[in-house]
């Protein structure tokens, strides 16, 4: 009886703050909507984050709130207006997200690719880069490169970021007219015509993982050539972006040799990606504390995390802190808590928890979750 | 003829296997007058409380297939006169260690009986 | 210099002891053995409505001279703080890892919350969301009260013979005798299924009177009414 009592007056106090927008379309979200809670389509968010995007705690969420919905955040907001002024005849901007742990990087990145969606860029979205160089499953496949000397390959991987990428562009790939510039031979036997869909060669990268990882890079190097010709679009957004940059990666050959992240091919095809040399495009970087290892995340700052190699080669860029909650994000994140059932109890709760959370939107989460 | 001489054995010989003989002799162990004090083992009670109560929780569990909820007021009743007869119990112990007394009352706790010896000790 | 230190202490032992005599106060002690804190020092008093009671009281001008242990790292005027779900953690504890059991019940509530949360939203009606009992602590008091068994067996030799004679329990044994069956059945899992899920069934099924520590209290309720015949040897 007397937690239904807490339920009916938590259900009144959550509704005096206004905590919801129905503003749904990144476009359009401007100013006064900071802070407030946008919910994705179901159906969109299946098509964009099926195959990873959103970190796995936010996973989680998501399904005992039974809705995926992002808090519109002052980084995310500039980051739309700064694409809404670039004059894209002009060679790529490089964008760089930072901040502490669990402050919401990878969400103000996931908030922008579906700004990109609804705009129709072409995503070229890579979830988590320590997914390929950091985190050895028991079975990760290597195989030396055969067309790079010296390279090593990750088949499976890549053609689980192809069937991610194809995904996400279901819809530019099936009705636009993106044609391959030029014929790729992959064997005797198989080969990719010029003139042919880009989606036969994502199709045969998936087909043929061996050969995955030399359709991304020609991929890549297609996507550029159709961005410069104004052909598409394209957004690029890579979270943990400074593994590429960190001396060691955990992968051993099977001559227990370790491999350095430029040995990857991946990481060439990706760095090849993200020089300045194209236009018609955006690329948004994240730095993150956690795609290195723990010894070497004393600064969340990208010139620590990327190192001076990284650092000087993605200057110029502009960086963009994504902070903690301040006081109205606080209040309207703990009011759609107790909306969702999160959250529960008095209302001095809350002091507290912006206290011992220090307004850490993950570890507010994460203190709200027993109680 | 070993038994010879066990059956001829003095009975003043110092040998603890000979047989008794009658009439045993007394020895004064101790001195044949009243104790100071009391000691308190018989002051522990020899009963077993609240059996009424319990016999009607089981004859309810028994109907209800050891369903608790269903049998609230036995349980009720059972606990509360357990937990009684702990305060009491823990009432009369507190008393009975400070040793105070109670003019007229029968029954005495071995602490009360001493304090009384103490007050007045058993005439040589 | 040794011996005047020695002198001092011994003045103020006796200075405290004079003074104990005069603030004797009874004490009911939370700890097993001697702190390093003598007996006469009295329990902090940390939670904010404790406090306020003794304001109300003006009880609190008695205690301002009296000497007070300093409150542990858990006994916090926080609005979490709850003695049950303190107790649970100290029992879920092992090797004294305290951080790992709270960090380990914290995931069980959560789960809890998960489980209710999500029967919440599948509910048709709202009767039915009415009766879903989403507070996860409100769930460890009820699982805790329904496994708290109303009797025990204790053995009595008569005659040679060890009899299991059925008697009641008191308040302290049957409250720690309900949540070590608790962990008793959560520990006994697959070794695949982590502490967290496995205790967080454990609770939601107790807290429905269901379950298997449930059924481990009615199956000594029934074992002390086979033997209830030998009731009369209880000897308080």
């Amino acid at each position: 009886m007397f937690s239904r009592n807490w339920r009916v007056l938590s259900r009144a106090y959550s509704q005096a703050v206004t905590f919801r927008t129905s503003e749904i379309s990144p476009q359009h979200q401007n100013d006064k909507q900071i802070g407030l809670f946008y919910t994705l389509k179901q159906d969109t968010c299946k098509e964009l984050f099926s195959n990873g995007g959103l970190p796995k705690s936010f996973m989680k969420q998501t399904k005992t709130f039974t809705e995926t919905t992002l808090m519109i955040r002052q980084p995310a907001l500039d980051l739309i207006n700064c694409i809404k002024s670039t004059d894209f005849n002009k060679p790529v901007i490089r964008y760089v997200l930072y901040g502490e742990k669990g402050c919401g990087k990878s969400l103000t990145m996931a908030h922008m690719i579906h700004y990109a969606y609804e705009d129709g860029y072409l995503i070229v979205h890579v979830p988590w880069v320590s997914e390929w160089l950091r985190r050895v499953p028991r079975h990760k496949e290597m195989s030396n490169s055969q067309t790079r000397e010296g390279l090593v390959d990750l088949p499976l991987d890549a053609a689980a970021w192809l069937i991610h990428f194809k995904s996400q562009n279901q819809t530019l790939l099936k009705s636009s007219d993106l044609k391959i510039s030029k014929e790729y031979v992959w064997s005797k036997r198989e080969k990719t015509e010029s003139g042919a869909p880009l989606s036969e060669l994502v199709e045969h990268g998936i087909a043929r993982i061996k050969y995955a990882c030399d359709v991304i890079d020609a991929l890549i190097s297609e996507i550029k050539i159709l961005s410069n010709n104004k052909q598409c679009k394209t957004f690029v957004a890579i979270d943990g972006f400074n593994s590429f940059f960190y001396p060691l990666t955990r992968l051993n050959t099977p001559t227990k040799k370790k491999v350095k992240p430029d040995e990857v091919t991946l990481t060439k095809s990706f760095l090849e990606l993200t020089k300045n040399d194209w236009n018609n495009g955006i690329i948004l970087l994240s730095a993150d504390q956690l795609a290195v290892p723990d010894e070497n995340q004393d600064s969340y700052f990208p010139r620590y995390l990327l190192r001076k190699q990284g650092f000087e080669y993605l200057d110029p860029f502009v960086p963009i802190e994504v902070g903690r909650y301040s006081d109205k994000e606080f209040l309207s994140c703990a009011s759609y808590y107790r909306d969702r059932l999160w959250l529960r109890g008095p209302p001095e709760i809350e002091t507290e928890l912006k206290f011992t959370s220090a307004c850490n939107p993950f570890k507010f989460m994460e203190q709200c979750a027993p109680l | 003829m070993r038994f010879n001489t066990t059956l001829f054995s003095a009975a003043n010989q110092a040998n603890s296997r000979r047989p008794q003989k009658d009439p045993v002799p007394f020895q004064m162990l101790l001195p044949l007058e009243l104790g100071k004090t009391v000691s308190g083992k018989g002051d522990k009670l020899k009963e077993a409380v609240c059996m009424q109560e319990m016999a009607v929780m089981f004859a309810c569990f028994k109907k209800t297939e050891f369903n608790q909820q269903e049998c609230l007021n036995e349980v009720a009743s059972f606990q509360t006169c357990f937990n009684n007869y702990n305060d009491k119990m823990k009432l009369s112990r507190e008393q009975g260690r400070k040793g105070i007394l109670v003019p007229g009352e029968k029954t005495l706790t071995h602490r009360q009986l001493n304090k009384l010896l103490r007050r007045f000790p058993p005439k040589k | 210099m040794n011996f005047n230190s020695r002198f001092l202490n011994k003045k103020l032992c006796n200075y405290h002891f004079r003074n104990c005599i005069r603030w004797f106060v009874v004490q009911n002690r939370l700890y097993a053995k001697a702190t390093s804190f003598p007996d006469f020092f009295q329990n902090p008093i940390f939670r904010k409505e404790d406090q306020a009671k003794l304001i109300e009281n003006s009880e609190l001008a008695k205690l301002a001279a009296v000497p007070v242990r300093p409150p542990a790292s858990y006994e916090t005027c926080s609005v979490y703080h709850d003695p049950l779900v303190n107790k649970v953690i100290n029992h879920v504890m092992e090797m004294g890892k305290k951080q790992l059991a709270r960090s380990l019940v914290e995931k069980a509530f959560e789960n809890i919350k998960r489980i209710q949360i999500e029967r919440y939203h599948l509910a048709q009606t709202q009767e039915e969301k009415n009766k879903i009992e989403l507070n996860p602590k409100s769930i460890l008091y009820n699982a805790v009260e329904n496994c708290k068994p109303l009797l025990q067996l204790s053995p009595i030799k008569r005659g040679g013979i060890t009899y299991q004679v059925p008697g009641p329990i008191t308040e302290k044994r049957s409250l720690f005798l309900s949540i070590k069956w608790l962990l008793e059945a959560t520990n006994d899992k697959e070794r695949t299924v982590h502490f967290p899920e496995q205790f967080a069934w454990e609770l939601l099924d107790a807290a429905n009177n269901t379950g298997k520590v449930v059924k481990r209290k009615q199956d000594l309720h029934r074992q002390c009414e086979a033997n209830r015949a030998y009731a009369h040897y209880r000897w308080q």
